[in-house]
C-alpha cells in the first residue's frame, strides 16, 4: 500500500533524501546534486523498494540514480 | 618481521588452487593471481629500477595484482580513486611523477579528459612473459595521497618495514587462516584497504571486493551472500545496514569479527550489531595514514561494551610496538595524540615543510624519539582513550576553549547518532542527520545545558535526512556547510 501519492520525481527524492523539490532539475542524477550521494541514495531507493515494489539489483540502482528515471516511474505508477 | 611479499609467496605455495579474489567479473586462484602479478611486475621493472607505478584501475583483482607486481618489481605504488575528479588524478600523477601508469581502458573511458605525462600500461593489453624473482625492495612501498588543506593532495609515505610491521600484527591479532572470507569495502586509495588486501592475499584467503553498486549499497547482504567472515571499513556502513533493516542475525551469521576504523564508532552502532550477534566480536581500531592503517586496538564484547563508551567507543590501546602519548594538554590524561613506532610514515612526498612540522624528535625518558603529532585530541578516562575530536576543531567561544568534538557527542548523547558541530560567524551550527522534520529543540537545548557551558550549546540546528559523505565514506563537511543556503 503507498503511504504517499507523489506528484513527481524531484518530489519523491526530496522526501528520501531532503531538501526542496525544487532543487532537483529534469538532468538531477546522483552525485550531481548536493544531497544525492551514494549514501543518500539508500534511501531513494528504499523507498522505491517500499512504494513500488522495486527489487534492489544493480539495475534498478543504476537506473534510478537518475530523476528521469523516477519521474518516468512516478508518472506510469503514481 | 616477516616481509609482506614474503608472506604473499608463501600463501600462494601452500595453496595455487585455493581462490584468492571472488570478484564480480571472474574468480581467480592464488596461482592465476600470482601469474597476473609476476607479468605485470616485468612490465614495470622496464621502467627502472625502482619504478614508480601510478594504480589507476578499479577496486579489483587487477588493482591488487598491480599492488604485489610493483612490489615483486622493487618498486612504490600510489594507488588511485579511479572515481575522483580527472584533474585530482591529473594532480596525484604530476607530484609523484609516475615512471608508469597502470589502468585499462573502461576507467580512460570514465576520464576521456585525463591528460597524464606518464606512459600508460593498459593491464588488458600485451604483457610480458613473468619476472622470474622478486627485485630488491624500494625503502617506500606505498605513498598515499590523501586530502591536504591547502587543496593539494598531501603523499604520505609508507616504507616497506611499516607495513611489515602492521601485517605482523595482523596476523597476531586477526589470526587469519586460509579458510576466512574477507571483505574488501574501502576504496584502493584508503589506506584502511592494505588491512584487507595484505591480511587476506599474504594468509591465503579469499578476498571479496565489494565493488558493485548493489553490495555497496546493501553491506549486509553481501556479507550474507558470500559467507564473510572476517569484516573491515568505516563504522558509517553500520548506519547503512540499520537504515535497510539488514543488520540482521541472518545476514552477519557468518561474521567471526567486525573491525571498524576511520572515524568514531558509536555505542548504537555496538548495540545494533550486538542486538544481532550477541556473540560477535567487534574491534575498534585507531590510526592515522602517517602510522600505517592503525596503531591501536579495543576488542568489544556485547558484555562490556558500555564500560568503553562515553560519547564514542574508546579507541583502546597501542598494538604491540608502537606508542601513544597525550601531549600538550591540561593533564597527563589529556591531550593531543602523538604516536611513536616503526608504523610511522617517512614523511609527505616532496612536502619537508610539513613533514618537519609533523614529525618531530620528542624526548621521553627512555630517549629521543620521532613522533607523529596527529592533531587528534583524546582524553584518558579509566585506562581508556578516547577520541575528542580533531584539533582543529578547537575553537574559542567568548574567549572560552570549546572542542566542538565535544559538542558532537553530547548531541550524540541525546540521540542523535550523527552530528556535526561547525563553528561560523563567530556563532556554532549544529547539522543533525534525522529522518524527522522537526525535533524538540527546545527540549534538545535543556538536556545540552546540563552537559555543556552555555556558550557551546548551538545557536542554530540543521536537521538532514542524510549527510553527504566523501569517497572514504566520511561526513564531508564543506559539502555539508553548502546544503543550507545562506550559509556560507
Amino acid at each position: 500500500m503507498r503511504s504517499k501519492n507523489y506528484l513527481s520525481g524531484a518530489e519523491l527524492v526530496a522526501s528520501a533524501i531532503g531538501g526542496e523539490p525544487g532543487s532537483f532539475q529534469a538532468d538531477s542524477e546522483l552525485g550531481r546534486h548536493p544531497k544525492w550521494d551514494s549514501f543518500s541514495h539508500l534511501n531513494v531507493m528504499l523507498l522505491l523498494e517500499q512504494e513500488f515494489g522495486i527489487v534492489i539489483d544493480d539495475a534498478t540502482i543504476d537506473k534510478y540514480s537518475r530523476l528521469s528515471a523516477i519521474d518516468e516511474l512516478v508518472k506510469v505508477k503514481g | 618481521m616477516t616481509d609482506v611479499f614474503e608472506r604473499y609467496l608463501q600463501a600462494v605455495d601452500r595453496g595455487p588452487g585455493r581462490p584468492a579474489v571472488c570478484d564480480h567479473d571472474r574468480t581467480l586462484s592464488y596461482e592465476e593471481l600470482d601469474r597476473y602479478v609476476a607479468r605485470l611486475a616485468n612490465a614495470f621493472a622496464h621502467h627502472g629500477e625502482h619504478p614508480r607505478v601510478l594504480i589507476l584501475l578499479d577496486q579489483g583483482w587487477r588493482a591488487y595484482a598491480a599492488k604485489f607486481g610493483t612490489i615483486m618489481a622493487g618498486g612504490t605504488y600510489a594507488p588511485v580513486n579511479t572515481q575522483a575528479p580527472a584533474n585530482r588524478i591529473a594532480m596525484i600523477a604530476d607530484q609523484f611523477r609516475a615512471d608508469v601508469i597502470v589502468t585499462q581502458q573502461r576507467v580512460r573511458d570514465r576520464v576521456p579528459d585525463l591528460k597524464l605525462a606518464a606512459p600508460l600500461l593498459d593491464i588488458e593489453g600485451d604483457l610480458p612473459p613473468p619476472l622470474a624473482q622478486a627485485r630488491p625492495a624500494a625503502k617506500l612501498i606505498y605513498v598515499m595521497f590523501t586530502s591536504g588543506s591547502t587543496g593539494v593532495p598531501k603523499g604520505v609515505m609508507i616504507g616497506r618495514g611499516a607495513i611489515n610491521h602492521y601485517v605482523d600484527w595482523v596476523f597476531d591479532a586477526f589470526r587469519p587462516t586460509p579458510d576466512d572470507r574477507w571483505s574488501q569495502h574501502p576504496n584502493i586509495a584508503f589506506d584502511l584497504s592494505q588491512l584487507d588486501i595484505y591480511g587476506c592475499l599474504c594468509s591465503g584467503g579469499a578476498l571479496y571486493p565489494l565493488n558493485s553498486r548493489h553490495d555497496r549499497l546493501m553491506p549486509a547482504r553481501a556479507i550474507q551472500r558470500n559467507r564473510l567472515t572476517l569484516w573491515s571499513s568505516v563504522p558509517s556502513i553500520i548506519n547503512m545496514m540499520t537504515q535497510a533493516d539488514q543488520a540482521t542475525a541472518e545476514n552477519l551469521a557468518s561474521m567471526r569479527l567486525m573491525n571498524f576504523i576511520g572515524e568514531p564508532l558509536l555505542y548504537e552502532h555496538l548495540e545494533a550489531l550486538f542486538a544481532a550477534r550477541p556473540d560477535l566480536t567487534v574491534w575498534n581500531t585507531y590510526g592515522p595514514t602517517e602510522a600505517t592503517v592503525s596503531c591501536t586496538l579495543r576488542p568489544l564484547t556485547a558484555r562490556d561494551s558500555r564500560t568503553a563508551c562515553r560519547g564514542s567507543v574508546s579507541i583502546g590501546k597501542a598494538i604491540p610496538g608502537m606508542r601513544l602519548e597525550l601531549m600538550g594538554g591540561p593533564s597527563a590524561d589529556e591531550g593531543e595524540i602523538v604516536i611513536f613506532g616503526p608504523q610511522l610514515a617517512e614523511g609527505y612526498w616532496d612536502n619537508p615543510e610539513q613533514t618537519k612540522k609533523a614529525f618531530r624528535s620528542v624526548a621521553l625518558p627512555e630517549g629521543t624519539m620521532r613522533g607523529y603529532f596527529t592533531g587528534d585530541w583524546a582524553r584518558r578516562e579509566q585506562d581508556e582513550m578516547y577520541f575528542v575530536g580533531r584539533m582543529d576543531n578547537q575553537v574559542k567561544i567568548h574567549g572560552i576553549r570549546t572542542e566542538l568534538g565535544e559538542i558532537e557527542q553530547a548531541l550524540r548523547r541525546c540521540g542523535f547518532t550523527d552530528a556535526v558541530v561547525v563553528m561560523l560567524d563567530r556563532e556554532v551550527h549544529g547539522f543533525i542527520e534525522t529522518a524527522d522534520n522537526a525535533i524538540d529543540e527546545s527540549a534538545l537545548r535543556a538536556r545540552l545545558a546540563q552537559v555543556l557551558m552555555p556558550q557551546a550549546i548551538p545557536k542554530m540546528f540543521h536537521l538532514m535526512p542524510a549527510f553527504p559523505r566523501n569517497d572514504n565514506d566520511k561526513i564531508d563537511r564543506g559539502a555539508l556547510l553548502k546544503q543550507v543556503p545562506g550559509l556560507v
